[in-house]
């Protein structure tokens, strides 16, 4: 039994404990907790910035970049309870999250996306379909859709790509692409806003106005390559940050397979636009990583969502097929976490 | 509103902005502490007190808007609030006073139950986990408890305790054997 799973095991009872609001055991006075807000702002900054975590960096060693990509579920909106590190000015409730309509237009070839472990083919229509954020696209070759969100944003997905919407549905206003390309198209954001891509590299944080973005990621290289047209982006990797203005590129250079610049941006069709940016068909193999990734991060979506059946098909889909994934140790900790809880339930 | 515009608004002394963040963070809040803690002591309350004053201290500054996503920046400090409380408990020796299985408290409990010994293992380990990570290393403890008691994955936990991914990584791998030793060590010392 591999460390992390024992420690997990120590944990367990913690974990599954609910955590108390109500004041039954953990009892809090709310309107102290205001009066120390207001006091604390009036009192003004600490000493000690705690900014370090201004913008959340993800490895660049390409091996532990890889790795990371096992985990990015979390990245996205995810963790039990976990909250993405992402974005800032994201759109804030004044007492409850408000909810961004997310939806997809334009499907053409085969594409699909996944919820809780479930593969939903999408159907090639123009039409939109309404789909929560909690969905990963899907696309395979020869195939591409466009997501729209009700704040504006505009992102076209690619062939052989993976993008997980998660960061877009409340608070936060970040997606993460797993891998393959997109091509996003950012309204104009007001003070303090940002939009963000996740890959397995880094960061990529929108600054400026209106803009287009291109980032293409592969899995098992998690090179990232990013193409501003207009405004300026911020690259953000663990080791670097770079801004990358208008006309300029970051990560491109060390493409085995060329990424070309695309025109002015185009829908997606079934066959990408002449000149723009596509992964060729011929990239390498992502062999099963993918598979294993969208089964673990499936897994641990559904179990947020206290979809507990529907965690434990995935956890099981992954141990049954991959029983030695890197990430079977985790899923077999999650796993048990979630058949606990089952049991635990009337 | 969007978050800069709610920091902005709680540092002009608006109250409902005030009331807006907390119901905000609050939740966040109270799932490290009390996962961390596990029983609720006396102090309970003054902990989110403390959490509350350095989350808002850290963000009113002129750009603390830049500090993402609130919820998993309050997670993080409430998780150095409680890991800070396990080692003024440690200090004080209130842990196991309080926490004690033979007390009549837990007794009590204890005597309604029908596997009482398991219970009382499970407890003797919750204990001892506890006072492992009030002890351990400050970052290794915080580290762990971030990743596998919160779970929250390897580039948060990096940024939320100010380190690169591998230096988090590192952390977490020998925070998790130091766990795991210092655990293995007190229940085999126990069990003699």
């Amino acid at each position: 039994m591999s460390d992390e799973t024992r420690v997990r095991e120590l944990f367990a009872a913690r974990v599954a404990r609910p955590v108390d609001l109500d004041g039954a055991e953990f009892a809090s006075d709310r309107e102290r907790s205001i009066e120390t807000i207001l006091r604390s702002a009036r009192q003004g900054p600490t000493a000690a910035k705690p900014r370090a975590l201004v913008w959340g960096s993800v490895g660049t060693a390409v091996a532990l970049a890889a790795s990371l990509a096992l985990f990015w579920g979390h990245l996205t909106g995810s963790s039990p309870g976990s909250d993405a590190v992402a974005t800032k000015g994201a759109a804030l409730p004044a007492a409850r999250p408000v909810t961004t309509a997310i939806t997809l237009q334009d499907v053409t070839g085969t594409a699909s996306r996944w919820e809780a472990g479930r593969r939903i083919p999408l159907l090639a229509e123009k039409e939109p379909q309404v789909v929560p954020s909690s969905s990963e696209l899907v696309t395979e070759a020869r195939s591409n859709l466009r997501v729209r969100s009700s704040s504006g944003l505009d992102i076209a997905l690619f062939e052989n790509s993976r993008l997980s919407l998660a960061g877009l549905g409340q608070a936060a206003t970040s997606v993460s692409l797993l891998s393959g390309s997109i091509r996003c198209e950012v309204p104009h954001l007001l003070e303090g806003q940002h939009f963000s891509v996740q890959t397995p590299e880094g960061n990529v944080i929108v600054r400026g106005t209106v803009f287009s973005v291109f980032v293409s990621a592969f899995a098992e290289g998690a090179r990232t390559c990013v193409k501003v047209e207009q405004g300026e982006v911020l690259m953000k990797t663990a080791t670097s940050a770079s801004r990358v203005g208008a006309g300029q590129s970051w990560g491109c250079g060390r493409e085995t397979k060329p990424v070309v610049s695309a025109p002015e941006a185009p829908a997606p069709s079934a066959k990408p636009p002449k000149g723009g940016l596509r992964v060729s068909q011929d990239h390498p193999p992502t062999g099963t990583l993918d598979e294993e990734n969208r089964l673990f991060q499936s897994g641990l979506a559904a179990e947020r969502r206290a979809e507990l059946a529907a965690a434990q098909a995935a956890f099981d889909e992954l141990l049954t097929k991959y029983p030695a994934s890197p990430v079977a140790g985790e899923a077999r900790a999650a796993r048990a976490r979630v058949v606990k809880e089952l049991s635990s339930k009337p | 509103m969007n978050e800069g515009e709610l920091l902005r608004a709680v540092r002009a002394g608006d109250r409902q902005s005030a009331v807006a963040l907390y119901d905000l963070l609050y939740p966040s809040v109270a799932r490290s502490l009390q996962r961390v803690l596990h029983r609720a002591g006396s102090d309970y309350d003054d902990l989110v007190q403390i959490t509350f004053e350095r989350i808002v201290r850290s963000i009113v500054e002129p750009k603390g808007e830049s500090v993402i996503n609130l919820c998993a920046w309050a997670s993080g400090v409430a998780t150095h609030v409680a890991i800070d409380a396990l080692r003024s408990r440690i200090r004080e020796r209130s842990l196991f006073l309080a926490d004690d299985p033979a007390s009549g408290h837990s007794l009590l409990e204890l005597a309604g139950s029908a596997s009482a010994e398991r219970d009382l293992d499970a407890r003797r380990q919750l204990q001892v986990v506890q006072e492992v990570l009030g002890r351990m290393k400050d970052t290794f403890a915080t580290t762990v408890v971030l990743h596998d008691m919160l779970g929250h994955d390897l580039a948060e936990t990096a940024v939320l305790t100010s380190v690169s991914v591998a230096a988090a990584q590192s952390r977490l791998v020998r925070g998790r054997k130091e766990l795991l030793r210092r655990v293995a060590q007190r229940l085999n010392k126990g069990a003699k």
